[in-house]
């Protein structure tokens, strides 16, 4: 359990779920849909502030998700480089 | 290969990518003009290289998002989970005289124009507000961050946020502790920043200042503009 209070999809007010709804509508591989089917947990991570969702996901993730410059497998090797070595499993 | 760079036969691009990703996570202050040789040696163009950086520097911010509440991992992977070492040791960061005055490559975020306009929302947002967090709090953070990213530009600009109270020196221990070492932290930290009257709601916003925060300071020492 996280150590604050986290909103999933059953819960969501009327923002939130429409939030949620448009950050399932962005391209993303299947690997990081959770089984639960609930929202992506780094994504709920921030349900206290929807707002802000948008602005990391919708805007900064989603940027960086576009484009040739890197190939899908190189950008998942920065990733995961980055989280290894912040000794992070996300 | 994550695991054990040394070990990696890669090719070209992918170790510079690697070696990338670890100087903007571990040691951001000491990237210098070379780094950005090596990887335009390895066949990266710069906009690769730029795409490189930023990325590393955004899921810095995501890491500590994750870290700082515990977040379960919720999707499925083939591969073994790694461990987390709790007790490893921060890098050292060198005294202040040797902080790099400037941005150590000729790449401007602006190159990327989508993420520049993206990154400058988020900033306008998590910095430029009363609530819940003071516009002085919010300044706090990014000092500390800042400090423990050896990102002299913002701490000069940031001067008059050092910590002057109890409550500041709380909140500046906390991001501090966040930035250096995001794998130490328990729930007894959160507890710190509890005690000083903050909800939830109060908690993502320390944490996401002082996550943000960890990304501008990168960005900022090897980006220019």
């Amino acid at each position: 359990m996280a150590w604050i209070r986290l909103i999933g999809r059953r819960d969501a007010d009327r923002a939130l779920a429409a939030v949620y709804e448009k950050m399932a509508l962005r391209p993303m591989p299947a690997v990081y849909q959770p089984p639960s089917g609930d929202a992506p947990g780094i994504i709920r991570a921030h349900s206290l502030d929807p707002s802000l969702i948008g602005l990391v996901f919708g805007g900064m993730s989603a940027s960086l998700a576009a484009g040739d410059t890197l190939a899908w497998a190189q950008r998942e090797l920065v990733n995961a480089s980055t989280s290894r070595l912040n000794q992070c499993l996300y | 290969m994550v695991d054990r760079p040394e070990d990696a036969r890669l090719a070209s691009p992918e170790s510079a990518l690697l070696a990338l990703a670890t100087a903007v996570t571990e040691r951001p202050w000491e990237v210098t003009t070379a780094d950005h040789a090596r990887a335009r040696a390895s066949g990266l163009a710069d906009g690769a290289i730029l795409h490189a950086v930023t990325l590393s520097a955004f899921f810095n911010y995501l890491n500590r998002v994750a870290d700082a509440i515990d977040l379960e991992y919720d999707y499925e992977s083939p591969l073994p989970r790694p461990d987390k070492d709790r007790r490893r040791e921060p890098v050292p960061r060198p005294p202040r005289a040797l902080w790099p005055p400037g941005p150590a490559f000729a790449l401007t975020l602006s190159d990327r124009t989508a993420t520049a306009e993206a990154f400058a929302r988020w900033q306008a947002y998590v910095l430029d507000r009363d609530a819940p967090l003071s516009r002085r709090d919010r300044a706090v953070l990014v000092r500390a961050v800042a400090a423990s990213c050896c990102d002299a530009r913002t701490v000069e600009e940031r001067a008059d946020a050092s910590p002057a109270s109890p409550r500041e020196r709380v909140l500046a221990a906390y991001a501090t502790e966040l930035t250096v070492a995001p794998w130490r932290l328990d729930v007894g930290r959160l507890g710190t920043l509890r005690a000083l009257g903050l909800d939830d709601r109060g908690l993502l916003d320390v944490i996401s200042v002082s996550s943000f925060q960890n990304t501008a300071s990168r960005l900022r020492l090897v980006l220019s503009g």
